[in-house]
């Protein structure tokens, strides 16, 4: 027999032919056969044949969910509006819609989950902007999700203000496969065809695995995303060193009356802590004391500083400032103090 | 002269005589799972993914042997030809097609990708051929493969 080198160009795009999804609910596939031979050489008429008419594609129910937040969010006590943020895929192969819920329930990012996140609700993304718009991002369900398609779908929910540094609350969605194909309209939950098998007929075959909180083969799919509470964590020490004293002034001051002494008030937010803004510190003044430099002839120091307290060289001022009203010094810390950062106030008063 | 002419004739009486009547018939099977037992059974409940057999048995009703019987199966729009999967109950030689024209054993076929000649894969595959040498009087034989959905 003559061997024949067969060599065919076949471009991707006409290969692959169908969606990853596969090939859509309601497709006839029929087999067709070819058969020649010959009897006592000579050839006779070819034979054509088919698998009657073959079977339709039934109706894959397949959805992933898959949360989009690649660590927990971070949240402070008595927030509103925390948005988590999830993708929930058509992984069957026809239009469906999907049913959405949330739990208090499942693992994330290595967090203990202890409280709930309250007002929860969940809107789909509109695809107007990008990122959760609360004027436009007002679907609560998945509406008419073609096969292989994806949408974006936000759980949004307020903090409670008693919640405390390193608090979690872990939130599960689920996405339940419902029928499509009336758009505005949430279609119900679809039901497994476990029954006989029906020639001819579209079936419903579950073909999800197993999520979150749900078991696989169940029309359903989950994932978990969580909140993490992150309040600023803030240290305030206070010093104080004698500068100047009418009987050896700057040399070796001590505490006697009239002598000259500063006071510091630092401001710390640990490592790791939210930023904390609109930071203030007051203290009220012992009467023994009056704010001021009294008679000395120094230079008076009211300032705030960034940078760990140095109470005898006080650094350049930043934005904060400090006052005193009525025997009570207040000072006013500049802008944001973030994690691992500190301020330092000064003032100095004069012994009575 | 007239006595050539004459077994001529003959051998076409003969034949109109000693007939072979062969049929052929498809069928598409999947696995199924009845009272615990997994069986090939029809295929009705297809989804993407699904493996689907499919089975072509030869009879021969008449009383003469046939011979050469080229059996040439177009593999199914959406089906991807699971590799290995072709077979024949008798003795057979199998050859397969990426165009449905010409046909050859896998080594021998190539698929030109962006200017490259590489091996076609087993799902490239857009057709199979199996030449049964012969079929008796009275007897059938089949031949299948194995496709899945995509």
């Amino acid at each position: 027999m003559k061997k024949i080198l067969v060599i065919a160009s076949i471009m991707l795009l006409g290969f692959s032919g169908a969606y990853a999804a596969g090939t859509a609910a309601g497709t006839q596939i029929q087999n067709s056969v070819t058969l020649d031979y010959t009897v006592g050489s000579i050839n006779q008429t070819d034979i054509n044949a088919n698998d009657g008419d073959g079977f339709l594609v039934d109706n894959k129910n397949d959805v992933l969910v898959t949360t989009a937040d690649s660590a927990s969010i971070k949240v402070t006590p008595g927030a509103t509006a925390q948005v988590l943020t999830y993708t929930v895929k058509n992984e069957g192969n026809k239009v469906q819609d999907f049913i959405l819920s949330v739990s208090d329930a499942g693992a994330a990012f290595g967090l203990s989950d202890n409280f709930n996140a309250t007002s929860q609700s969940i809107f789909v993304e509109s695809g107007a902007t990008p990122g959760y718009q609360s004027g436009e991002d007002t679907a609560t369900y998945i509406d008419e999700l073609a096969a292989d398609a994806d949408k974006t779908v936000y759980v949004v929910a307020s903090i409670p203000a008693s919640q405390a540094n390193g608090d979690a609350s872990i939130i599960t969605l689920t996405a339940q496969v419902a029928t499509g194909g009336t758009a505005s309209s949430q279609g119900s939950a679809t039901v497994n065809d476990t029954g006989a098998d029906v020639e001819d007929t579209e079936q419903i075959v579950w073909a999800d695995s197993a999520g979150e909180t749900d078991a696989v083969e169940d029309g359903k799919h989950s994932d978990a995303s969580a909140y993490e509470v992150q309040s600023a964590s803030l240290t305030v020490t206070k010093g104080s060193c004698v500068i100047w004293d009418p009987a050896n002034e700057g040399t070796n001051p001590k505490r006697i009356p009239g002598a000259v002494v500063r006071y510091t008030i630092q401001v710390a937010n640990a490592a790791g802590a939210q930023d904390a803004t609109s930071v203030s510190a007051s203290d009220t003044l012992p009467a023994t004391v009056t704010y001021g430099i009294g008679s000395s002839g120094l230079t008076q120091i009211a300032r705030v500083t960034d940078g760990a307290c140095n109470c005898t060289t006080p650094g350049t001022a930043n934005g904060g400032n400090v006052g005193e009203s009525g025997g009570t010094v207040t000072a006013t810390y500049d802008g944001t103090i973030s994690a691992s950062e500190t301020q330092c106030a000064y003032f100095d008063v004069t012994i009575n | 002269m007239t006595k050539s002419f004459l077994s001529v004739l003959l051998i076409f009486a003969f034949s109109s005589i000693l007939y072979a009547d062969v049929s052929i018939k498809s069928e598409s099977l999947q696995e199924k799972t009845i009272n615990k037992q997994t069986t090939w059974a029809k295929a009705t409940k297809v989804i993407p993914g699904t493996k689907v057999r499919y089975i072509n048995t030869i009879s021969n009703n008449g009383n003469e042997i046939a011979q050469n019987l080229v059996i040439t199966n177009s593999i199914p729009k959406h089906m991807l030809y699971v590799d290995g999967s072709a077979k024949c109950t008798g003795v057979c030689s199998t050859t397969y097609s990426l165009d449905g024209k010409l046909f050859d054993v896998p080594a021998k076929l190539f698929v030109t990708e962006n200017g490259k000649k590489r091996a076609a894969k087993a799902a490239e595959y857009k057709a199979i051929r199996w030449i049964v040498q012969t079929l008796g009087a009275k007897q059938s034989s089949s031949v299948q493969f194995d496709a899945i959905l995509e």
